[in-house]
C-alpha cells in the first residue's frame, strides 16, 4: 500500500453503507487497520453518488449531512444540495436537488430524514483520532489505488 | 619277437608317411596352380583402389549476423529474439530486422488499453491547499504485456502446428503490425482523424519499407482486418493474452503526453554484428 495513505504501514479498506438504495448515494468509509494492535480507525468519510464522488473530506461531508439536516430550511447558499420545488402528479412538492456531471438527483424530504438515521449508524462505535489528523495526505492517486485494492473498480460479474 | 614287432612298426610309419604327406603335397600343388589359373581368368591385372573418404568435422563456432543484447530493453524482449531468430533460424532479411523494431517499439510503449472488467469512477479530491484535484480512475491493460503475451501464444501454436517457415515468418510480423494501433507513441507518423483500419495500413507502409510491394505480409493483414477463417488461431491467441492479463489501477486527468518514439533510432539492418550461436 502507498506510504502516502497509511502512516503506520497498516492497510486502507473502504467500505461502504448504502444511504439510499434507490438513487444509489452511499457513504464510503475508509478504515486503516493497525496490524500491531489490530484496531481500526475511520480515515474518511465520503458520500458517493452513483459513481461520482461528491465530497471527499469530513467537513465537506459534515456540510452534506448538515445541509440534509436542514431539509425545508435550506436555502440557496448550500453547496450540495440545492432547495427546489416540482411537480409530481399535479402537485407542488419541496425537494432537494443534487446536481451530478451528467443528470440530477432529487431528493424528498423523508429520504433525507431516513439518510441522516442511516449515516449516524455508520459511524457509530469507531475511533476518529487519526481522521482529523491526516486526511490531509490524499492524492488522486492514493485513492485510485485504495479503490482498486478494495475491489470498487471491479465490475460485478452479474451486471 | 621284439625287433620283429619293432621292424614292423618303424614300415607302417614309413608307409603312413609316403601316404599323407608325399600325396598330399601333390594335391596342393594342384589345387594352387587351378586357383591361379581361375584368377587370372576372373581379376584384372591393375586392381583398382578405393577411394579415400575425408570428413571435416565442424569444430569452429556457427556464426550468423545478429543484434548484440545491448538492443533489447529487458531480458523478455531478449528471450523472445532467441526463441524466434536463432532458435527458429529466422535471420534472413527483411523478416530479422523489421521483427527486432517492433520487439524495440513494444518494449519501450507505455500505453494502455482500458481493461473490459472495470469500473469508472469520477474523483473530486480536495488535496493539502484546500484546492481540488479531478479525474476518472479505472484499471488498465499494459499494451506491451498484451503484446508479448500475444506474441507467446503465437509461437506456442507454431510449435503444436505445422506451419512453413515464410508462412510462420509472415504470421508474426502480420499479427504485431495488426495490434500497433494502440501504441499512442507512434501516431506522430500518420495524419489524424484516420480510421482503425487506415491508421493500420499507414502503420505498415511506414515498418514494413524493406519489404517488397506485393510481399505476402500485406496479404495477411488484409485478411486479419477480414476476419479470415484461415486466421482464427491469431484471433483466439490474442483473447487468450487478454484474459489472463494484469490490470493496473489508472488515474486519468487531462490528457496525458507521450514521448514519440522516432523509426530512425531503432535498429538499422547494417547494425548486425557476426556472433556465435553458443554465445546468444
Amino acid at each position: 500500500m502507498d506510504d502516502n495513505i497509511s502512516k503506520y504501514n497498516g492497510r486502507i479498506e473502504i467500505s461502504h453503507v448504502m444511504l439510499n438504495n434507490d438513487k444509489d448515494i452511499k457513504l464510503l468509509r475508509g478504515f486503516e487497520v493497525d496490524p500491531s494492535i489490530n484496531k481500526r480507525y475511520m480515515r474518511n468519510i465520503v458520500v458517493m453518488v452513483e459513481n461520482e464522488f461528491v465530497t471527499s473530506n469530513l467537513t465537506d461531508s459534515a456540510q452534506f449531512k448538515e445541509e440534509l439536516i436542514l431539509f425545508s430550511t435550506g436555502d440557496p447558499q448550500n453547496k450540495y444540495l440545492y432547495p427546489t420545488t416540482r411537480t409530481i402528479n399535479k402537485e407542488s412538492v419541496y425537494s432537494l436537488v443534487l446536481t451530478l456531471a451528467e443528470k440530477k438527483v432529487f431528493i424528498g424530504k423523508a429520504e433525507a430524514k431516513a439518510m441522516v438515521t442511516v449515516w449516524n449508524m455508520a459511524i457509530q462505535g469507531y475511533s476518529f483520532s487519526r481522521l482529523s489528523e491526516y486526511e490531509a495526505n490524499q492524492t488522486l492517486e492514493t485513492w485510485t489505488s485504495a479503490l482498486k485494492f478494495n475491489g470498487y473498480l471491479q465490475l460485478d460479474s452479474r451486471e | 619277437m621284439l625287433l620283429s614287432l619293432t621292424i614292423s612298426l618303424l614300415i607302417v610309419l614309413v608307409i603312413t608317411y609316403a601316404i599323407f604327406f608325399g600325396v598330399g603335397n601333390k594335391k596342393d600343388k594342384e589345387t594352387k596352380e587351378e586357383i591361379e589359373e581361375d584368377k587370372k581368368d576372373t581379376q584384372s591385372t591393375e586392381i583398382e583402389k578405393s577411394k579415400e573418404v575425408v570428413l571435416h568435422f565442424q569444430t569452429d563456432p556457427i556464426k550468423i549476423f545478429a543484434y548484440s543484447s545491448y538492443t533489447f530493453r529487458n531480458f523478455k524482449v531478449e528471450n523472445f529474439y532467441k526463441n524466434v531468430v536463432v532458435d527458429r533460424l529466422f535471420i534472413d532479411e527483411p523478416f530479422h530486422t523489421t521483427f527486432v523494431q517492433l520487439l524495440q517499439i513494444f518494449a519501450k510503449t507505455e500505453s494502455w488499453i482500458k481493461s473490459k472488467k472495470t469500473k469508472e469512477i469520477k474523483l473530486k479530491i480536495r488535496v493539502k491547499d484546500g484546492s481540488f484535484q479531478e479525474g476518472t480512475s479505472f484499471k488498465i491493460y499494459s499494451v506491451s504485456e498484451i503484446a508479448f503475451d500475444f506474441l507467446d501464444n503465437i509461437l506456442k501454436y507454431f510449435d503444436n502446428n505445422r506451419y512453413s517457415k515464410e508462412d510462420q515468418k509472415n504470421v508474426i510480423l502480420a499479427a504485431l503490425i495488426w495490434k500497433l494501433d494502440s501504441v499512442k507513441e507512434l501516431k506522430y507518423l500518420c495524419e489524424e482523424n484516420l480510421n482503425d483500419i487506415e491508421l493500420r495500413e499507414c502503420l505498415a507502409k511506414k515498418l514494413l519499407k524493406h519489404h517488397e510491394k506485393n510481399h505476402d505480409v500485406f496479404q495477411i493483414l488484409l485478411m486479419l482486418e477480414a476476419k479470415h477463417e484461415n486466421l482464427l488461431f491469431v484471433f483466439k491467441a490474442y483473447d487468450k493474452a487478454i484474459e489472463w492479463q494484469r490490470e493496473y489501477p489508472y488515474i486519468e486527468k487531462g490528457d496525458k503526453q507521450y514521448v514519440n518514439i522516432r523509426l530512425e533510432d531503432l535498429v538499422e539492418i547494417n547494425s548486425k554484428k557476426l556472433i556465435s550461436l553458443n554465445a546468444l
